[in-house]
């Protein structure tokens, strides 16, 4: 038989996958991993204006685009390990940052292959694997791994916002910023990672997908649940808080001099 | 800090700095549409200040990306591989 992909629908959006996991054929491991979290991997983020038609338009193809009928299992799976495990390691980056431990990572990511490989029959060849995959790694860290995980700095979330934002709107000098760039670009990886885990989660993962993964507003938007206002925000205020603390470490490291002044923005 | 730099003003050019500032993360990220896009490019050309907001913005960014390169563990392949078999083979 021959792996038919079909051509790819005229419009790139990446909505409308419905997704059901067929739970019931699952190996009882697998199912009892996924029935402490069942994890609803459809995409509902409502998409409005010229969207809408072509949301229609993606339903009514949606069965001449899903995986041939005549593909058997053998076939099937070694199409998923061909297309699907390519992003196993970018997928485990984005574990690593959202659990911050990598026991975690290595049972979310698995979790997560597991779901989509369940659901591979139901994924339309020539849309966005990759963003699909993204929305079930994501899905199943915030409905599982997250209630196990306490995460201190959450609360602060909605807090920090104004004064971190105030500072990017406070203008130093021109020398001290051109010693902020130099400086943070001197910072090593590991201060990077530690400023993310510091992050509330709903930013890190929105700048995660944003700066490493570099996906588009629209389908962050899809991949979190969210509209992608609610994106912009977290990826703004994310950012600033992001910058600031990586400027404390490049003045912690005497990669760049103290600021000249209390901490900025108080206004 | 030279204060008599006349880019200590940065960012206060007057030039609608604020709207600028605003889109910067937008445009670095190229979700401007062109006009927009057009407007914050020419903008930074023309205001030091922002122009050295978006440089550092750009840093940000680019550390982040370099920060986050993950190779997973050796062994996690195969485990995913000998899942999808189970699961394969259960389903039958």
């Amino acid at each position: 038989m021959s792996c038919t992909t079909e051509a790819p629908p005229a419009t790139s959006s990446v909505t409308g996958w419905a997704i059901g996991i067929p739970v019931d054929t699952l190996p009882p491991q697998a199912l009892a991993q996924m029935q402490s979290s069942r994890v609803d991997v459809a995409w509902t983020t409502p998409v409005g204006g010229p969207q809408a038609a072509g949301l229609g338009s993606t339903a009514m193809s949606e069965d001449t685009n899903r995986a041939p009928e005549a593909e058997d299992d053998a076939a099937r799976t070694e199409r998923f390990e061909a297309e699907a495990l390519v992003y196993l390691d970018q997928l485990y980056g984005a574990a690593l940052r959202m659990t911050r431990n990598p026991a975690d990572a290595e049972d979310l990511v698995q979790e997560t292959f597991a779901k989509a490989f369940a659901a591979f029959h139901q994924y339309r060849p020539g849309t966005n694997l990759k963003a699909w995959l993204y929305r079930i790694l994501t899905n199943t860290y915030i409905n599982s791994y997250r209630k196990k995980q306490r995460e201190p700095q959450q609360s602060r979330s909605e807090e920090i916002e104004d004064w971190q934002l105030a500072r990017a709107e406070s203008h130093t000098s021109r020398g001290l910023r051109s010693a902020e760039a130099e400086a943070l670009d001197h910072l090593p990886d590991s201060d990077i990672k530690d400023a993310l885990q510091r992050l509330p989660e709903e930013f890190r993962i929105a700048v995660y997908l944003a700066d490493v993964e570099g996906f588009a507003y629209k389908e962050i938007a899809e991949i979190m649940g969210t509209p992608i206002g609610t994106v912009m925000s977290r990826l703004h205020r994310g950012r600033a808080q992001l910058r600031e603390m990586l400027s404390d470490y490049a003045r912690g490291r005497g990669l760049v001099a103290a600021a000249p002044t209390a901490p900025e923005g108080e206004r | 800090m030279n204060e008599n730099d006349p880019s200590a003003t940065a960012g206060n050019c007057g030039n609608n700095c604020a709207d600028a500032l605003d889109r910067l993360w937008e445009y670095l990220d190229a979700e401007l549409g062109a006009p927009d896009a057009e407007t914050v490019r020419a903008h930074l050309a023309e205001c030091e200040g922002c122009l050295e907001e978006y440089d550092v913005d750009v840093v940000v960014k680019t550390i982040v990306k370099r920060g986050c390169q993950e190779a997973a563990p050796d062994g996690l392949r195969l485990k995913i591989h000998e899942q999808l078999t189970v699961m394969r083979i259960t389903q039958d």
